[in-house]
């Protein structure tokens, strides 16, 4: 069927058809019309689900954890503050291994106060051992909703579904919405091997010292390892019922291109059309776009860099005191591919635009990629179109 | 260190599960405040004379346990079936209950318990302690002389009573009347003070057939409890007719079914219990009786539900008169009460407004005949001041003057305890205790839980079951009882109504919401104790008790 939706709308409809038993949640923009649109389905009757209104993010969080941990498929959805208010039961979800799927509307940070697209809120996150995929359309939006459950299920790892503030989460758009039975084909059957029974009753995640810990630990990181076939194996299967697949990251024209521009979410939509104008231009620009960033895959970037020249690693997000967190992940990955003497690594370059939702145009990618190309970009990182850095002269009109 | 075997990772489970507790771990050694378990008083306990242990009555009355709730009544109240219809229920003024539904009917569910127990006295029997070979006289058998004999009785002492009618029940039985409290009932209570082991003798009235001197060598201690039965005169002009009567006397002479020929119209002078009860005895008796009091409605001191019913059976009143003068025609007749027109002044030491006279404001009442009801006085003149010594106490409205049936109830059982005590160690308590503190269960009585100490969450309203009455026709001739008793459901649906104010009635609601299972019940008894080792402070057992039976408090260090 098809629909015009905002990605906002296009979560509650998939969680809607994935069968949640609790939701547990509280609002904060740009996210609380999911949960709106969740609840009143819940109280139309359309949603057998319990729906839990908490006085917090921590609380929400920890709700999801005790609904999981007795066997109930669980959602809820934050944003900045709220996700960073969660933050340690976020650890706690995947210490736990629960598979909590979790919505995160990617939203700055304050001060000063911002509603607007940012992604250091979930990439502050990153450590917690959650799974993070970040959706470039609201399409991608349901489609990832559905994969996850399935995802976290098999791992008993938990997802975070990202979408970017108001650019997606309040955009309407195109979708297809499978028919339900497309939805209950698609997901095992729900069952946890550790969840609490009443019949033989245990202590959930007691004191562990140093004589486990570090194992369960080593249990968290192999699982997060199988985790990419995972994720691999449900796009394909997904692909396979309704025709839509996106992989673990999305190359466009990067076959035959020397230069790449690395970006995620909404931004690298929008960077086709950059890429277009530079072909047009002679520039031979590919694009990579990072879909899964936890698990890592490393591998796949890899070989999508394979004998490129240089890479451009947009962030909408920056780990202060170095540099963005994309370009330090990348460059992590490439310099373990420098041992390997089959592969030469590139030139990186990082940029850091559209914070707390500064629109990043066309134009904008087309002369970043275009400075780089001449290496025009100097240094490491590069503050793309602030006050307080003046940007190098274009060289767009040259070309 | 041997290495482990390939699969050992994996079949290591993938989280970490325990079959023990963690009460190793003392988590509760941080916190600076702690919750504990605190009954407090209820707003009805605090204000009933005769300190009874409402709340948890009303409780065991809730669960069914009907013996169970007679019996603890009994034990602070010798006379429920009595109290539930004549007192004034102080109880219900502050009930918690009130904004919600109205307040509990406590008076109603005394009857209740009370009837219950005269009907059927199993399980409701007190045991008394073992004997203490001591002996106490009591001189009067009214609600003030019944209460200490029973409460001694309790405590082992060998009690006499000694009064000067036929009968005891002192001014139960010559004051009120049987269409407030019909004398089988006030029969059947006393019988069973007398089970209990309280010895009557009637007809004996100390200072003429018998001396105080005498009591005081036979008794190890005498309690005075002769209340007030002597009437004030009538202190105006023309008031030594045949036809003015002493209201008291009046009373005393209905009951007793020796009511004199009474004059058709009669004024009633007085805004006490006993102008209203002689008002509404002399209208059955087929008088008019018109009611004259100095002040308006709002003071009379006469329970408000009386003047309500005595409205009802459309007896007159005439406020702001005070009588002035009993006019007489020339055949010695009386024809008339003249009276003073009165308006209310400046409160007096009662707090009520007290009446002023308006110069040369006077009118007349027509009258056949005047009935006095202004307030009674004690007659002591059986003691002298050497009587009074070690051994020697007075209790009731000789001693407090508060004229009612459960302050002399009260009064006794407080006198009793002190009485107990001089004889258990030959020296007297400077003050007499607080009844709630002898109540044999832990309560702070120097906390009241007030609405404001509830948590509204858990109350919703609610009204109280109809109370029946028999609406009196005109003209009236029987003193049948007016207030009908509730039935066993409706009694119990009452009780349910009760927030239970201060007193823990183990709905476990601590239990239930302490996050850290540090609420234990004791495997024994059901009761709730604080796990101090492992709670953490945090309030909320307190916060969501509905009744306030917690409290917060430092921990010292």
């Amino acid at each position: 069927m098809k629909a015009v939706l905002k990605g906002n709308s296009a979560v509650a409809r998939a969680v809607g058809m994935v069968r949640p038993q609790v939701i547990s949640a509280y609002p904060i923009t740009p996210q609380t019309s999911i949960i709106e649109e969740l609840a009143d389905m819940v109280t139309r009757g359309q949603l057998d689900a319990k729906f839990i209104k908490v006085e917090s993010e921590h609380s929400a969080m920890a709700g999801c954890i005790a609904a999981a941990s007795v066997g109930a498929r669980v959602f809820t959805a934050t944003s900045s503050h709220g996700l960073a208010y969660m933050h340690e039961m976020l650890h706690w979800a995947a210490g736990a291994r629960l598979p909590v799927v979790m919505v995160n509307c990617n939203r700055a940070l304050g001060p000063g106060w911002n509603l607007f697209a940012d992604q250091t809120d979930s990439l502050s996150q990153r450590d917690t051992g959650w799974m993070q995929i970040y959706c470039a359309s609201a399409q991608e939006v349901f489609d990832t909703i559905v994969q996850a459950y399935e995802v976290s299920q098999r791992t008993r790892l938990p997802s975070m579904v990202i979408l970017d503030a108001f650019f997606l989460s309040h955009t309407y758009e195109d979708i297809e919405l499978p028919e339900q039975d497309v939805v209950d084909r698609f997901l095992s059957p729900y069952a946890l091997p550790n969840q609490l029974d009443l019949a033989r009753p245990t202590l959930m995640s007691p004191v562990t010292a140093e004589d486990y810990y570090m194992e369960y630990r080593h249990k968290i990181a192999v699982a997060h390892e199988h985790a990419l076939s995972e994720w691999q194996k449900a796009d394909e299967r997904w692909q396979a019922m309704t025709g839509r697949g996106y992989g673990l990251i999305e190359e466009y024209r990067n076959s035959d291109a020397e230069i790449v521009l690395v970006a995620s979410s909404t931004i690298a939509r929008t960077a086709r059309v950059a890429i277009d104008d530079l072909r047009t231009r002679g520039i031979p620009a590919g694009l990579v776009r990072l879909r899964v960033f936890r698990p890592f895959p490393a591998a796949a970037l890899r070989s999508a860099f394979a004998s490129k020249k240089q890479v451009i690693v947009l962030d909408r997000n920056c780990s202060f005191g170095h540099h963005g967190i994309y370009h330090q992940e990348i460059k992590s990955a490439l310099f373990d591919a420098a041992y390997s003497p089959r592969v030469q690594a590139p030139q990186v370059h990082g940029v850091i635009a559209g914070l707390g939702g500064r629109d990043v145009t066309p134009e904008d990618m087309s002369e970043i990629i275009s400075l780089a190309w001449h290496n025009k970009l100097t240094g490491p990182v590069t503050w793309w179109d602030t006050l307080t850095e003046k940007k190098p002269d274009s060289v767009l009109a040259a070309v | 260190m041997p290495t482990p075997e390939p699969r050992w990772l994996d079949e290591l489970a993938e989280v970490a599960f325990s079959d023990q507790p963690t009460t190793a771990i003392n988590t509760g050694s941080w916190k600076s405040i702690a919750p504990r378990h605190e009954d407090k008083l209820p707003p009805c306990s605090e204000l009933c004379p005769a300190g009874n242990d409402i709340s948890k009555v009303l409780s065991l009355l809730a669960q069914s346990d009907l013996a169970g709730a007679a019996k603890l009544l009994r034990t602070t109240n010798p006379i429920p079936a009595t109290l539930g219809r004549v007192c004034p229920h102080f109880c219900e003024s502050h009930c918690n209950r009130d904004a919600l539904g109205g307040s509990i009917t406590v008076h109603m569910l005394e009857r209740f318990l009370g009837d219950y127990s005269l009907a059927d006295a199993t399980g409701v029997e007190l045991r008394p302690s073992s004997k203490s070979g001591k002996r106490v006289a009591v001189i009067g058998a009214g609600p003030a002389g019944i209460s200490a004999a029973y409460a001694l009785t309790m405590k082992g002492h060998e009690v006499q009573v000694f009064d000067d009618k036929p009968k005891p029940g002192g001014y139960l039985r010559t004051g009120i009347p049987d269409y407030r409290l019909p004398k089988s009932t006030l029969d059947r209570e006393i019988a069973l003070a007398e089970r209990v082991g309280v010895k009557f003798r009637a007809n004996t009235r100390v200072g003429r057939d018998i001396t105080i001197e005498s009591l005081q060598n036979e008794f190890h201690a005498v309690v005075v409890a002769v209340g007030l039965h002597k009437s004030r005169p009538l202190d105006v002009p023309g008031a030594d007719h045949p036809n003015v009567y002493n209201g008291v006397e009046l009373l005393e002479r209905i009951l007793a079914g020796e009511a004199p020929k009474l004059p058709r119209v009669v004024a009633v002078i007085g805004g006490g219990n006993t102008a209203i009860d002689v008002a509404r005895s002399v209208l059955r008796l087929g008088v008019k009786p018109i009611v004259v009091y100095r002040r308006t409605e709002k003071e009379m001191p006469a329970i408000a539900s009386e003047v309500e019913e005595a409205k009802k059976e459309r007896i007159e009143f005439q406020f702001l008169a005070a009588p002035a003068q009993v006019m007489q025609n020339g055949n010695g007749d009386i024809i008339a009460l003249e009276c003073q027109k009165m308006k209310l002044g400046e409160p007096d030491s009662s707090g009520r407004r007290s009446p002023v006279a308006i110069p040369n404001e006077k009118f007349r009442i027509a009258v056949s005949g005047v009935i006095s009801a202004t307030g009674e006085v004690a007659d002591l003149s059986f003691v002298r001041k050497e009587n009074d010594k070690a051994g020697y106490f007075s209790a009731g409205d000789v001693a407090t003057g508060q004229g009612t049936v459960a302050a002399a109830v009260g009064h006794g059982l407080q006198v009793a305890a002190s009485v107990d005590c001089y004889l258990r160690t030959g020296n007297r308590e400077a003050e007499l205790p607080n009844l709630r503190s002898l109540w044999g269960r832990n309560v702070n009585v120097e906390k009241v839980a007030t609405a404001d100490l509830l948590n509204p969450a858990y109350f919703h309203t609610q009204p109280h079951p109809a109370i029946t009455t028999i609406q009196p026709s005109l003209p009236l001739t029987t003193f049948d009882e007016i207030v009908q008793g509730f039935d066993l459901e409706q009694a119990q649906s009452e009780a349910r109504r009760c927030f239970s104010c201060g007193t823990c009635n183990e709905c476990l609601n601590c239990y239930y919401w302490c996050p850290d299972i540090a609420v234990h019940r004791e495997p024994q008894n059901g009761g709730l104790t604080v796990d101090s080792m492992h709670c953490k402070g945090c309030g909320i057992c307190v916060q969501e008790c509905p009744r306030s039976a917690m409290s917060m408090g430092e921990v010292q260090p």
